[in-house]
């Protein structure tokens, strides 16, 4: 959102000063690209001990919890408690100091100890089965919905008040307000369960090896269908309605009218001249929604019961794997951080004037 | 945020209804995964993902480690008539008052590798799981005999024989070597009915063994499948996607209203769960505080509040009367029922009476009470709500305490509760865990701190008890149970086991209870006998 207000207003261009003064804060702020990695660094520090305080903020500890199901299934002698306390206590003992030194010292061997909720299998293993899943769907359904709804945006923004503007807006801000989940149910029970056309659930046939055959992607593909296809028709309408809004703003501009009154072609007038400028805000936008892949889509994947990071971050809290849930913490917010970095980067090729103001 | 759940509550089971209502007969075939044919498909897990575990002593081994694999020595029927089970052992005979267990094992046994399985093998595994802490029993010593092996143990062990007869004989030339702490035994050998055919992240699935000692195979391949949502579970239910499953799926009937010629359900009831008072707060420690709540309650209201017909009503000794009637004393077996008027005067006899529509105490507040349960469980949330409902109309001022898991676990170790209704109790084959889990003084789950030096002596007494003795010597904690409620029992808990015949018949049921339908998450002896005892369905 900071992003956006930077560009809502045009900056005023400080004419070049070549006084030796001038010259040397030149030179530090020429360094910007070392301040913003600098302040990288620090956010990256902030989220790794956030990552490392957050899980155990929670009430409880692993072996009660892993007790908790034991004992849901049969009776559980004092013995067999003992057992478990000594696998499982040790996740969340001594002092926090301690932990803490452990878990750094761990984070640069890359070792993010054993997951419980999946022991003894390594955390990083478990992060690995997922990620794909969820960088796959998700990252492929927010590029689609940005396209489309950007798009559908410069269409109701060029012309607002007009046949499709009065259609396609209302319509959009009445899909944002339908809970997910609601739409996910809504399609599971029509194209899956009611006319059989796509899969019920899954990340791809349960039958089928995960690999680069033909079979597994042709069966990931089927059952990638609905859950993309419910994130897309939810979020098409965020960016149709920021886009819209930004256009119809942007349209107003001098230099639209200019545009329009040499005589240039519609078209080429909305992508270069209108569109061209109202974007910048979005992209902004769609690099922290690039960013947030990672997290995956809780609810789509609890709906569709897909393997990716969602599920087992889900997994993760409700067996209080700390390992596990810093392991994904650490990917989503470092993924979030790098992918912000890069958009701050881009931004200067894509907006002329920051270009000018250095 | 409440609001947000009860909604979302109410859209997750309104589209289960319709979708239940709607179905018709399965749809089209683009289903999850190949069913039909000689596969067997179970919902046994409610997560979305799996990673390989195949380690028989880890408690994340994956379902199927045990029964499909590995082979226990014996189980005890507790969905029948608690009658021995025969696995890797075929005969049991208790020496030395209980301290010496002789286990005849089955000389047919062999490995998937063709080799024995052997005594040695036997010993072998009691010694590693010592040598590794990982065994639950007191046990000093495994030796080999004529016919098989003789444990030995340090006190009375004849009310664990169902914890000694559950542990999975493994190979001794493999584990020599591993570390059963940390090794995932991504290749397992046992001696069981299947091998490991592959695990894809959603599933795991098992092939027939052509060459199982015991007898030949007919479902060739089982599938052990994830299933994260109860919505979801229910429609691939009625789809006959999964031809077996045991979560409590909303509005269960409904299942089997929709094929009533295949589809079945058949709750099987292992544990009760009772109300929990906190015996450290006041006025809970007083008897007859407990006693007048426990007359306050009508059961089988209660019972009806979520699925009816899978939770029942169950008599104040804590034992369900349906399979330990003979256990019980006659005028005890009968689950108490409402009655307001003894219920006042319990309480009155506490200093509590009624004034006008409320119930106060002598220092003229009101009664109040907290229970809590876990939140994210819908029935257990159901259950806890009509309960608290029926207190509030006695003048008392209950309300239901939602916390998620984690946090109810730990207010509930803290003691920060008024009372409690989520845990349960697991009967297993004799009274002994079941009474000592929720009333020893060392128990972990003895979560209302009961501390009785009679009730430890009838413990003591029933470790020690023979088989035969077991009956005698229950009588003393059942007679605790009626007199000081040191918790209030209320229902038994079914596990609702739904199949359908639609590929499969010969599941066991109300009238040939010969196992537990379960895929091995409680008893490896039970899943193999399920899986040996199906039939093509036609």
């Amino acid at each position: 959102m900071a992003a956006q207000s930077k560009t809502a207003e045009p900056r005023t261009v400080a004419a070049p000063d070549q006084t030796p003064v001038r010259k040397g804060l030149r030179a530090v702020t020429g360094s910007v690209l070392a301040k913003r990695i600098g302040f990288y660094l620090v956010a990256g520090w902030a989220a790794i001990t956030l990552n490392f305080l957050l899980p155990r903020l929670m009430p409880g500890d692993p072996a009660s919890a892993v007790l908790l199901k034991m004992s849901e299934l049969g009776p559980v002698s004092p013995q067999r408690e003992a057992v478990i306390h000594r696998l499982f206590g040790g996740a969340n003992s001594g002092p926090l100091w301690g932990q803490y030194v452990a878990y750094l010292g761990g984070l640069f061997r890359g070792d993010f100890g054993l997951s419980i909720a999946f022991y003894p299998t390594p955390v990083t293993e478990v992060v690995r089965s997922g990620f794909w899943w969820t960088v796959i769907l998700v990252g492929t359904a927010t590029v689609i919905s940005f396209g489309i709804g950007t798009t559908l945006g410069v269409i109701a923004g060029w012309r607002p008040g007009r046949r499709f503007d009065s259609v396609a807006s209302p319509l959009s801000i009445f899909i944002h307000s339908v809970p997910y989940f609601w739409i996910a149910l809504i399609f599971v029970f029509v194209f899956a369960f009611k006319f059989g056309w796509l899969p019920l659930a899954g990340g791809a046939g349960r039958d089928v090896v995960p690999g680069f055959t033909a079979e597994f992607i042709g069966s990931a593909v089927q059952h990638a269908i609905l859950p993309a296809a419910t994130i897309v028709v939810t979020s098409i309408s965020g960016w149709l309605i920021h886009m819209r809004n930004m256009m119809a703003s942007v349209v107003n501009e001098d230099y639209v009218l200019l545009a329009q009154a040499k005589g240039l072609a519609p078209a080429r007038v909305i992508s270069g001249y209108a569109a061209r400028n109202a974007i910048l805000p979005s992209i902004s936008g769609f690099a922290v929604s690039i960013g947030m892949v990672v997290g995956g889509s809780l609810l789509t994947e609890m709906v569709f019961n897909y393997p990716g990071l969602g599920s087992l971050l889900n997994q993760a809290i409700l067996n209080l794997d700390y390992p596990l849930m810093q392991g994904l913490f650490l990917v989503i917010s470092m993924t979030v951080l790098v992918i912000n970095f890069i958009a701050d980067s881009v931004y200067v090729l894509l907006d002329p004037r920051t270009r000018e103001v250095s | 945020m409440t609001m947000m759940k009860r909604i979302a509550a109410a859209v997750v089971s309104t589209v289960l209804a319709a979708s239940l209502a709607a179905c018709s007969n399965g749809g089209g075939g683009t289903g999850g995964g190949a069913v039909g044919g000689g596969s067997l498909t179970v919902a046994a897990y409610s997560q979305p993902t799996l990673q390989a575990n195949f380690n028989p002593f880890s408690p994340n081994a994956l379902r199927g480690t045990m029964g499909l694999i590995y082979e226990q020595l014996f189980d005890f029927n507790t969905a029948g008539k608690f009658e021995f089970m025969p696995s890797l052992a075929t005969k049991i005979t208790w020496g030395d008052a209980g301290k010496a267990l002789d286990v005849a094992l089955d000389n047919r046994a062999k490995w998937a590798d063709g080799t024995s399985l052997t005594a040695d093998d036997v010993v072998f595994t009691f010694d590693y799981m010592k040598k590794h802490e990982l065994l639950a029993l007191p046990l000093t010593t495994a030796t080999k005999t004529a016919d098989g092996v003789r444990l030995q143990f340090s006190e009375p062990a004849y009310a664990i024989a169902q914890d000694i007869g559950r542990t999975a004989i493994v190979p001794a030339k493999i584990w020599e070597s591993k570390d059963p702490d940390t090794d995932i035994n991504a290749e397992p050998l046992g001696s069981g009915p299947y091998k490991l055919d592959r695990v894809t992240g959603q599933q795991a699935s098992f092939k027939a063994r052509k060459d199982y000692w015991k007898q030949r195979v007919t479902v060739g391949q089982i599938n052990y499948v994830t299933t994260s949502s109860t919505n979801l579970l229910a429609q691939q239910l009625v789809r006959h996607e999964v031809d077996l499953a045991y979560a409590g799926i909303p509005d269960i009937n409904q299942f089997v209203a929709k094929d009533p010629k295949k589809n079945h359900l058949w709750p099987v009831h292992a544990s009760m769960k009772p109300l929990m008072l906190n015996l450290k707060r006041k006025p809970f420690q007083d008897v007859h505080v407990r006693k007048g709540l426990a007359l306050a309650l009508d059961r089988e209201q209660i019972g009806k509040a979520y699925n009816p017909g899978v939770y029942a009503p169950v008599s104040p000794t804590g034992l369900y009367q349906e399979d330990w009637g003979d256990w019980i004393p006659e005028e005890n077996r009968q689950p108490l029922a409402q009655d307001q008027q003894a219920a006042l005067a319990e309480f009155a006899q506490a200093g509590y009476h009624k004034s006008g529509e409320l119930l106060v105490g002598p220092d003229g507040k009101q009664l109040t009470l907290g229970v809590l349960t876990v939140s994210t469980f819908a029935d257990g949330m159901a259950y806890a709500t009509e309960l608290v409902s029926q207190l509030t109309k006695i003048g008392i001022k209950a309300t239901v305490v939602g916390a998620p898991a984690p946090g109810y676990t730990s207010r509930k170790n803290k003691g920060d509760y008024d009372a409690i209704y989520g845990d349960a109790f697991a009967f297993g084959s004799n009274p002994y865990n079941f009474y000592s889990s929720m009333l020893g003084a060392k128990s972990k789950l003895n979560t209302v701190g009961w501390n009785d030096p009679a009730t430890e002596t009838a413990l003591a007494t029933l470790a020690k008890a023979s088989p035969e003795q077991q009956k005698e010597a229950t009588l003393p904690l059942e007679k605790i149970m009626v007199d000081q409620m040191p918790v209030i029992p209320v229902l038994v808990k079914g596990t609702p086991y739904m199949w359908s015949t639609e590929h499969w018949t010969g599941w066991p049921d109300e009238k040939d209870p010969y196992t537990t339908p379960d895929p091995g998450a409680i008893s490896g002896v039970y899943a193999a006998k399920l899986v040996l005892s199906l039939r093509p369905g036609k």
